[in-house]
């Protein structure tokens, strides 16, 4: 019962959106008269110039960065594993974490374009370039840009989603018994670990498959522009004030519906192949022994390429944060010719309700989030739960370009637009999912003699869970909670919706400065948008470390 | 038990109330000063909130507007809220889905910022507030509607008191006179340029508004004769008037910065190109924003201004009332401060945002006049007499086919 209210409170909304995509497409749209259904908008938005490019510049670049990002995430994990890396990485993907895709997107921008950080080192010493070259990347006609970003930021995410994942194997005893066996260990990985692993991640990838077909914002600094791909075009489309663009959004919304399904079918039919494949592999006991050079050539790229995203990302980071406190920086300055506080007087104050508006935003719907998914947990269904649990993850699944509008409608015609409540039910609709994606495997792995010890005690289910697993759960409930927080602040498209436009929060105020002021404003933005949930990191780190004090006795030393 | 206190302290209570008339006193000679109706709106506005959607990215104009929000809460107690847009039409669709859903009063946007082509698609769909409420502002007295026909006539629309106006803008490029020593200031002059210096012109890409700009801008320069411009796209030989500007385009954009396979996204993208010498030419709608992105540390020092000799495209952009705004007669009264020579001055003046004023000059209170002509000037700016040429905006259809075209020949892939 307690999840099907759940499902309805997350289902409803994005169903109602849903439909008003899906009827505008099919030409429905009574305010001007249309209410006939015709096939004629589907049709004439194919027809629109360069359709076709921007639905394969989608297409590929979200595959392409999905894969990288996929294939880095199980690298780094293997070493990681290898070199014990785990703690030092955790600290230095929390800030990717933490900011909006935009404000990466800012700074791989400021770092790779021709004028950027890159070149500014290598000139005029090196390269000779007393001005910028005119060399045609970040944006490229194929999207390489854009890949970059994409991989750099979702690298972090399914990395943290690995590491809990990881948690939930026994990696060590399986590791043992390879090595037993006399596999190599990335050999063993690949038998035994990776297959654990693959099915558990699964969501989560696909999570990261659909957004980067619909990413927008990224999308706007960092992909090609003739044409953008398809994500980028319903935004403009929306934006017309038209009426006939508006249908064509909608139709064109249909086909980026149709698209993600397709990416995802695509994805889960590969991952059959590669499964069967190396089951093949395993059953014939294959050693997949590579030594010396060939080995080298394989495994440094790989490695190299995890370094150069992740240090991507933290450079484009900290170039955005350098911007802050910059008042001249001119190429072919390789450090600011003149610092300065002048972007911070000028525009402190106006941060102050932003900030206020997206602590209490996150705070709630984090919370909400985070008791749902704890009652979604210990009130299984008892028939169709592999159903139910797909629909939670909806809002993730769908591009948010498609339902978002026909939400607003919705919510304007509930007469609850622009509150408080509204946006924290948007965000709540976001954060619910990554919630149960973060909290769900270590709950379902909670050991469950616990609880009958507790029953024997005559408790009643509520002090189980009281006075037992939620304590024992703490470090874990506030992990999802941390990560639900920053979620719900970097969310940009369903504040605006919800929002009426008008509710302020630190990425709505990034988002406009980054995408129209100078680098200087948008620098304050990318810091602030980085210190709250940073902060917060850091306060359940602290909290986490304090618990797990009482309990360093018991722990065994490595 | 009112009427015992009464009885016990009736000196008392009759003091208070006579005390508390006293004070009214003055607010109301103050309304008393105005025309009925205009006092009318003082009274009814105090305590209002007006939802102000305007395009926030430029912190110039932010603090602009913040200035005038705290203006008008110790003039008229009225709380202005301003809603920072990224594009004007997120607000436009925003009004449309309350129309869908039938909100016909309460609606969330109580003033918006607009000109033109948006300006043109919402009184089309009947989105605007329609009592003529703009030529009735008392500060409308000191706007010249011969001498600055566009007051009332956006993009060569009758604006029928549906918006008031606001500011100036004129089509004006930033170029890097360290690079360029005569800025190229004719169609002719500048594709020469291009092909001389290839890799160092772009502009911002169509629908952005610039861009579309710059393409009217040629367009007025190339066509033989410009009057057709100022007739609706279906009463013309659109393919046939179009063709020298695609001829132009044709020509000039294999010099372009990144041999036109990607354009700026905006005039603020391009700013930044332009600071970081990507590009040698920029342009923009506001001729004050070279001069204060100098200030901002943004563009160096080198930075000048022109515009080509012929004349620039020119236009002037308004605040207007949807039909289901909230408080629109505090709405009313926040366009007309915006129009007052008091803010119109504030405004003018490029310390704050260096928006040309919409009043006729010749017209305002000496006091106030004389504050105008001595507004600071700034070498990166061009001066009023050399601004003075300005060619009107061409009728608002032609944009739409404009874009489209451009859209199909360049930005389609191949």
């Amino acid at each position: 019962m307690a999840r099907y209210s759940i499902i309805i409170i997350c289902f409803l909304p994005v169903f109602a959106g849903l439909l008003g995509v899906v009827l505008p497409a099919f030409g429905w749209f009574p305010i001007y008269g249309k209410s006939q259904f015709t096939f004629e908008i589907l049709a004439q938005t194919v027809n629109q110039p360069g359709f076709l490019r921007s639905v394969w510049l989608s297409v590929s670049t979200a595959l392409l960065s999905t894969f990288l990002a996929y294939w880095l995430c199980i690298f780094t994990l293997i070493y990681s594993q290898k070199l014990n890396l785990h703690s030092t990485l955790k600290k230095i993907i929390a800030p990717l974490i933490a900011v909006p895709h935009i404000i990466v997107a800012m700074g791989i921008l400021f770092l790779i374009q021709p004028s950027g950080w890159v070149f500014r080192i290598f000139s005029p010493w090196l390269t000779g370039w007393q001005t910028p070259p005119d060399l045609n990347i970040a944006p490229d006609l194929y999207g390489v840009a854009l890949i970059i970003g994409l991989t750099a930021k979702e690298l972090p995410f399914l990395l943290m989603v690995g590491f809990t994942v990881l948690k939930q194997v026994n990696i060590s005893r399986y590791r043992q018994q390879i090595t037993t066996f006399g596999y190599g260990s990335i050999a063993g990985w690949f038998h035994i670990i990776h297959p654990m692993i693959a099915a558990r991640m699964r969501v989560s990838v696909l999570i990261v498959l659909c957004f980067s077909v619909s990413v927008v914002d990224m999308a706007l600094i960092l992909a090609p522009s003739t044409p953008a791909p398809l994500a980028v075009k319903i935004f403009s489309w929306y934006q017309s004030p038209d009426i006939t663009s508006q249908l064509i959004a909608a139709s064109a919304a249909v086909y980026l519906l149709l698209i993600s399904l397709c990416c995802c079918v695509f994805w889960i039919a590969c991952g059959a192949v590669l499964r069967t494949v190396f089951r093949f592999l395993s059953y014939r006991g294959a050693r997949l022994t590579v030594r010396g050079l060939p080995h080298k050539l394989i495994i440094l790229p790989v490695l190299a390429l995890i370094v150069f995203v992740l240090i991507i990302g933290i450079m484009g980071l900290l170039s955005a944060g350098i911007w802050g406190f910059v008042e001249v920086w001119r190429f072919p300055d390789i450090l600011p010719e003149k610092w300065g506080l002048n972007s911070w007087r000028n525009g402190f104050a106006a941060y102050i309700p932003p900030f206020i508006n997206t602590l209490i935003v996150g705070f709630i719907a984090s919370i909400l989030a985070l008791i749902s998914a704890i009652i979604w947990l210990e009130y299984p269904a008892k028939s169709f739960s592999k159903v139910t649990e797909a629909l939670a993850y909806i809002p993730l699944l769908l591009p948010q370009t498609g339902f978002l509008f026909g939400m607003q409608v919705f919510i304007i015609w509930l007469e609850v637009d622009g509150s408080y409540i509204t946006v924290i039910w948007a965000h709540y609709l976001f954060v619910f999912p990554y919630t149960l994606l973060t909290l769900g495997p270590i709950w379902r792995r909670f050991d469950v003699r616990y609880e009958l010890l507790g029953a024997s005690f005559g408790f009643s289910k509520f002090e189980r869970l009281w006075r037992i697993k939620m304590p024992l759960m703490a470090v874990p409930i506030i992990t999802s909670f941390v990560i639900g927080f920053a979620v719900s602040s970097a969310l940009y498209l369903p504040t605006i919706f919800a929002g009426n436009g008008a509710f302020l929060t630190i990425t709505t105020e990034a988002v406009t400065l980054a995408a129209n002021a100078s680098r200087q404003a948008a620098g304050i933005a990318a810091l602030l948008q980085m210190i709250l949930p940073l902060v917060i990191f850091i306060i359940a780190g602290m909290y986490i470390r304090f618990r797990l004090h009482n309990f360093s006795y018991f722990r065994i030393s490595h | 038990m009112f009427e015992t206190f009464y009885k016990i302290n009736k000196a008392f209570v009759l003091r208070i109330v006579f005390c508390g008339l006293f004070c009214l006193l003055p607010i109301y000679s103050a309304l008393a000063l105005d025309d009925d109706e205009f006092g009318q709106l003082k009274l009814n506005s105090i305590g209002q909130e007006v939802a102000f959607h305007a395009w926030g990215g430029s912190p110039a104009i932010n603090d602009y507007i913040q200035w005038v929000a705290s203006q008008v809460d110790t003039q008229y107690g009225i709380t202005l809220n301003h809603v920072k847009l990224t594009n004007t039409s997120h607000a436009i669709s925003r009004i449309l889905a309350e129309k869908i859903a039938g909100r016909a009063e309460n609606g969330s946007v109580d003033l918006l910022w607009v000109n033109g082509e948006n300006f043109s698609r919402m009184k089309d769909a009947g989105l605007l507030r329609e009592d003529g409420w703009a030529y009735n502002l008392p500060s409308f007295r000191y706007v010249n509607t011969q001498k600055m026909p566009d007051t009332i006539s956006d993009f060569g629309i009758p604006t029928l008191g549906l918006e008031s106006p606001w500011g100036r803008a004129q089509f004006v490029f930033g170029y890097d006179s360290n690079v360029i020593k005569s800025p190229p200031n004719s169609a002719v002059k500048l594709l020469n340029w291009i092909k001389t210096n290839s890799g160092k012109f772009s502009y911002p890409q169509p629908p952005d508004f610039i861009g579309t700009s710059f393409l009217k801008q040629l367009l007025l320069q190339l066509v033989e004769n410009r009057q057709v411009l100022y007739q609706s796209v279906s009463n013309t030989n659109a393919e046939e008037i179009l063709e020298p500007l695609w001829k132009w385009l044709d020509e000039a954009h294999p010099f372009f910065w990144r041999k036109a396979e990607t354009f700026p996204v905006n005039n603020i993208h391009m700013a930044r190109l332009l600071g970081d010498t990507e590009i040698s030419i920029a342009m923009s709608f506001n001729p004050a924003e070279f001069a204060s992105a100098i200030g901002q540390g943004i563009l160096s020092s080198d930075v000048k201004s022109f515009i080509f000799e012929e004349g620039s495209l020119g236009n002037v952009h308004f605040v207007t009332i949807p039909y289901n705004a909230s408080s629109p007669d505090a709405a009313k009264l926040v366009a007309n401060f915006l129009l007052s020579p008091e803010a119109q001055l504030h405004k003018a003046n490029i310390q704050n945002w260096g928006d040309p004023t919409v009043l006729d000059i010749e017209m305002l209170p000496p006091k106030f006049k004389k504050s105008f002509q001595s507004l600071p000037q700034h070498p990166a700016m061009l001066t009023m007499q050399e601004l003075q040429n300005v060619i009107p905006e061409p009728h608002p259809s032609w944009v739409k086919l404009i874009e489209e075209e451009w859209q199909k020949r360049y930005a389609a892939g191949s």
